[in-house]
């Protein structure tokens, strides 16, 4: 019997320790293996990288600057295509270049996959509806559509999902799908890793004499590891990998904001003729739960004391706001429930294309020959505007593609671009080029438009 | 026979084979007219406007800035032949020119079929000399005002000019027709006596009279065989009815003068107009309300005064007065920016002629904003109104106070196209919590917009 095994005092002890342990170790266990276990766990050696001899800190030198010293870094994994970043845009690249049968690599800065869309708590689809000939049409389709037909069959996963509207998702029900549809793809993945450095070839491309993009470096708790890839398909938002590889980009100030969900909103019960409060945002699944989206100032997002300063500005705004719906007649059990664990930067690097899209062309309609995706309208009523491949590639930079908010664009484009039925479009876009330069063994920019628009046909994308 | 009765047979006859000629020539320029009408390019149908005299007379004399190009010139010479055929010969236009005479003649025939018995079977023997003289003082101001640039707006504004044949028809095929009880009104009084429109109310038939006097007066001194004139003969039979006539013409012709003298009192410039229009003085002095900008506008936001919503903020006479001239309805639409039609289309002059190149420097009205019917106020995506503006007078703004991003207009940019207006997706609708909800796009134009066009003070009036 388990008690006259263990002493009552070691008894005690380790409820006092591993009631947590205990709860998480595997229902198949027996209760003193899960002792033996939650024992071994919290006494195991851990950080082998970090034992003295490997340890490799900067160093700050008389003249007061910092140095880091010229280190070997450990390779995590070696992958045909390396996709950063697991937002809107990087899940559908990673996805499909998976299906396409090479080795994808998947990496994300927190613990799920979505980035502002879960993470960001940026619920609403905006923009894949265009009107062409005074017809509704759905330009955004491929994975994208995939994604919101399976959350259609998600409980609580999706609303307004009809003909010429934009549809509303739920985030955790995001987050799930995306982690259903990641593990079906057989994805190598690796969360909690912070993209911090580029990994480029000793030797410049042959046939263009540009840098070559061969990996990328994260951060993780381990310190940096590499990861060797064939191709780079760079979906951080921020131009993470292409900014640490050198390729032109302009770095733009735009709106950033931090969004928040409301509950108890179907308890409500204001008298007649109450004005409703301002900030009460908009319908999400969850019944009683609402999200209430921010604009915010437009300021760098990249800039860790712009980003720390707004974390705090916009809570304290959130916390308000809440305190005023809670004080209007009626309002009285509404209740904030989170405030986004990601704050929401909506533009900040963007690439410098070979082709640049502006809004004069979006509006006009040009087509490319090299169309890889079409983008949406958010009020639904232009024509669609096509996103070339080579505004998905940087000019002095090999085998690295961007898509997502980072793709080429003027100001006033990125502004259309960024909303995420368009990430899926140029992501779905991205991945297929991956794979295909992957696959053949050539450069991004020497791939073959036809292949990856055949492919991108055969994953049902939208191309006109 | 006797000599005298075989004369006046002639005579009959020489007049009878006069007047088939002259139907048959007026119903010829009418068919003319309507083809232009219907079928040919803004230019000619501005050309043709300019054959009236009484256009010509106020609008290209006064208006000494209109250029003189070549195809200006070139209706100053058909003008000045028309307006000196007008003096040697009665009415030259009424008689050969004017496509309403046709309407006329078909009134007079539509007539006697139908009740032959009526007050103007026969035309009316004597113009009712009230009207007349209060036209002529009318007119002898207005070329007085206008010789020396005076503005003695009351008479200016009364813009009878408005009533010529040529803009009357050009209107009735510029703007969507619409039966107004006015029109209505104006076509019974035509199938009633043709003739009381034609001598009494048609201010460009009174003008052609008016030329003509010199030419009778100086032919009477020199004539010693008097031809019998309808104006000199004294018929007993008709002096009632030409009391009644006189009476009503005057009656009509003095309410007009109050009318305007009330109007002009309080007259503001409050209404958008066309592209390249020019003071709202001289504007209402020229504008011939013929609907020709409307009628070459791509996209119909053009409309008469009357056919506005803000007809209700008008009084009778204002309405009267400047009822049919231009204005701009931007819930209908926005000013195309590649396009200076209206500009271009004008007959007198109201709107100077512009470039494209020179639209940017004349805006026509003024777009504001009103912050708690927009989007972005209630922390929704937007910012439609910035991608869209094609003159770029559109940006963006954080306000720490409203803890919202603001859409601010540059007015020394804004060109006052309403592009903006049109696109704006409005004050959202609200659901059951009193929360903006997505809606169908359609329904759009249906709600409060957060922008709205507005008149441009002369303070912000870029020169």
């Amino acid at each position: 019997m388990f008690f006259n095994e263990v002493s009552r005092r070691d008894w005690f002890k380790s409820v006092g320790l591993g009631v947590g342990a205990a709860a998480l170790s595997s229902v198949g266990l027996s209760d003193r293996e899960a002792q033996a276990d939650f024992v071994s766990q919290k006494d195991k050696t851990t950080g082998k990288l970090l034992d003295g001899s490997q340890a490799s800190p900067c160093t700050l030198q008389a003249d007061g600057t910092i140095v880091r010293p010229a280190v070997s870094l450990p390779k995590i994994s070696e992958t045909d295509v390396l996709v950063v970043g697991a937002g809107p845009a990087g899940c559908c690249a990673a996805i499909a270049a998976a299906r396409l049968g090479v080795k994808v690599t998947l990496v994300e800065r927190y613990g799920h996959f979505g980035g502002l869309a879960t993470g960001g708590l940026v619920l609403h689809i905006l923009g894949h509806w265009t009107k062409q000939d005074g017809k509704s049409v759905q330009v955004v389709q491929g994975i994208g559509e995939e994604m919101m037909q399976r959350l259609e069959k998600t409980p609580n996963g999706i609303i307004n999902r009809q003909f010429a509207k934009n549809p509303t998702l739920d985030a955790e029900a995001y987050k799930y799908l995306l982690v259903e549809m990641i593990t079906e793809a057989n994805i190598e993945v690796l969360l909690h890793s912070w993209c911090c450095d580029a990994i480029m070839a000793d030797s410049p491309d042959p046939a263009t004499g540009n840098p070559t993009v061969r990996g990328a470096v994260i951060q993780t708790k381990l310190g940096p590891q590499a990861i060797i890839a064939k191709q780079v398909v760079d979906t951080t938002g921020d131009g993470d990998v292409f900014y640490a590889a050198g390729a032109a980009h302009t770095q733009r100030e735009y709106n950033i904001g931090l969004v928040s969900r409301i509950g108890n909103l179907d308890r409500i019960n204001p008298p007649k003729d109450t004005k409703a409060p301002r900030h009460l945002g908009d319908a999400e699944p969850v019944k009683g739960v609402r999200w209430v989206n921010m604009q915010g100032p437009s300021l760098d997002g990249c800039d860790v004391r712009v980003l720390s300063q707004l974390e705090l500005q916009h809570r304290k705004q959130i916390w308000k706001q809440v305190q005023e719906v809670r004080s209007t007649p009626g309002y009285e059990d509404v209740y904030l429930m989170e405030t986004a664990p990601q704050i929401g930067v909506r533009i900040t690097r963007v690439i410098e294309g070979v082709e640049t899209l502006t809004l004069e062309n979006a509006k006009a309609g040009k087509k490319y020959d090299d169309c890889v995706a079409i983008g949406g309208a958010w009020n639904g009523d232009h024509i669609g505007w096509q996103i070339p491949y080579r505004a998905l590639l940087p000019k002095n930079v090999e085998n690295i593609i961007t898509a997502g908010r980072s793709l080429s664009a003027e100001p006033l484009m990125s502004d259309v671009v960024r909303v995420y039925p368009n990430c899926w479009a140029s992501g779905h876009a991205a991945g297929v080029a991956a794979a295909v330069a992957a696959k053949s063994d050539v450069t991004a920019r020497a791939v073959d438009i036809s292949e990856v628009r055949r492919n991108l046909l055969a994953q049902k994308a939208y191309l006109g | 026979m006797n000599q005298s009765t075989q004369r006046k047979k002639e005579t009959a006859s020489r007049l009878k084979t006069r007047l088939i000629v002259r139907r048959m020539v007026r119903f010829a320029s009418a068919i003319a007219f309507f083809f232009v009408l219907f079928f040919c390019s803004a230019t000619l149908v501005k050309s043709v406007c300019r054959l009236s005299p009484l256009l010509f007379l106020t609008s290209f004399l006064p208006n000494r800035e209109i250029s003189s190009s070549f195809e200006i010139s070139l209706f100053k010479f058909f003008s000045s032949l028309i307006i000196l055929s007008c003096v040697v010969r009665r009415r030259f236009f009424c008689q050969y020119l004017c496509p309403l005479g046709t309407a006329v003649d078909a009134g007079i025939w539509f007539q006697r079929k139908i009740c032959p018995k009526s007050f103007s079977r026969r035309s009316l023997p004597v113009r009712p000399k009230l009207a007349f003289l209060f036209f002529a003082l009318l007119w002898t101001s207005f070329f007085l005002s206008a010789a020396f640039n005076l503005n003695v707006r009351q008479f200016e504004t009364i813009s009878p000019f408005a009533y010529d044949p040529l803009a009357v028809v050009s209107r009735l095929f510029s703007y969507p027709l619409k039966p107004t009880a006015a029109m209505i009104l104006f076509f019974m009084c035509f199938l009633a006596s043709p003739f009381f429109l034609r001598f009494v109310f048609c201010p460009c038939g009174i003008l052609q009279d008016f030329l003509n006097i010199p030419y009778r007066f100086i032919k009477k001194l020199f004539s010693k065989d008097r031809v019998p004139t309808v104006l000199r003969k004294k018929d007993e039979h008709h002096s009632r009815r030409t009391f009644f006539a006189t009476l009503g013409a005057s009656a009509l012709g003095a309410s007009l003068l109050a009318g305007a003298v009330k109007f002009s009192s309080k007259l503001t410039p409050s209404f958008f107009r066309p592209l390249g229009a020019r003071s709202e003085d001289d504007f209402l002095v020229l504008c011939a309300r013929c609907g020709r900008c409307a009628a070459v506008c791509p996209s119909k936001i053009l409309t008469p005064i009357i056919a506005t919503s803000t007809k209700k903020e008008l009084s009778a006479s204002s309405v009267f007065f400047i009822g049919q001239t231009p204005t701009i309805d931007f819930n209908k639409g926005f000013c195309v920016p590649e396009c200076v039609a209206c500009s271009q289309a004008c007959p007198t002059g109201a709107l100077t002629p512009i470039t494209i190149k020179e639209k940017a420097a004349r805006p026509i009205a003024l777009a504001i904003f009103e912050l708690e019917k927009c989007l972005l106020y209630y922390d929704r995506e937007c910012s439609i109104c910035l991608r869209e503006c094609p003159y770029k007078a559109i940006s963006e703004e954080w306000s720490e106070e409203a803890y919202a991003t603001i859409p601010i207009i540059d007015p020394k940019r804004c060109v006052g196209c309403g592009l903006c207006v049109a696109f704006c997706p409005g004050e959202p609708t609200l659901d059951e919590y009193g929360v903006p909800i997505e809606e169908d796009k359609n329904a759009a134009s249906s709600r409060d917009k957060a922008l709205k066009m507005v008149m441009r003070q002369p303070q912000n009036t870029r020169v």
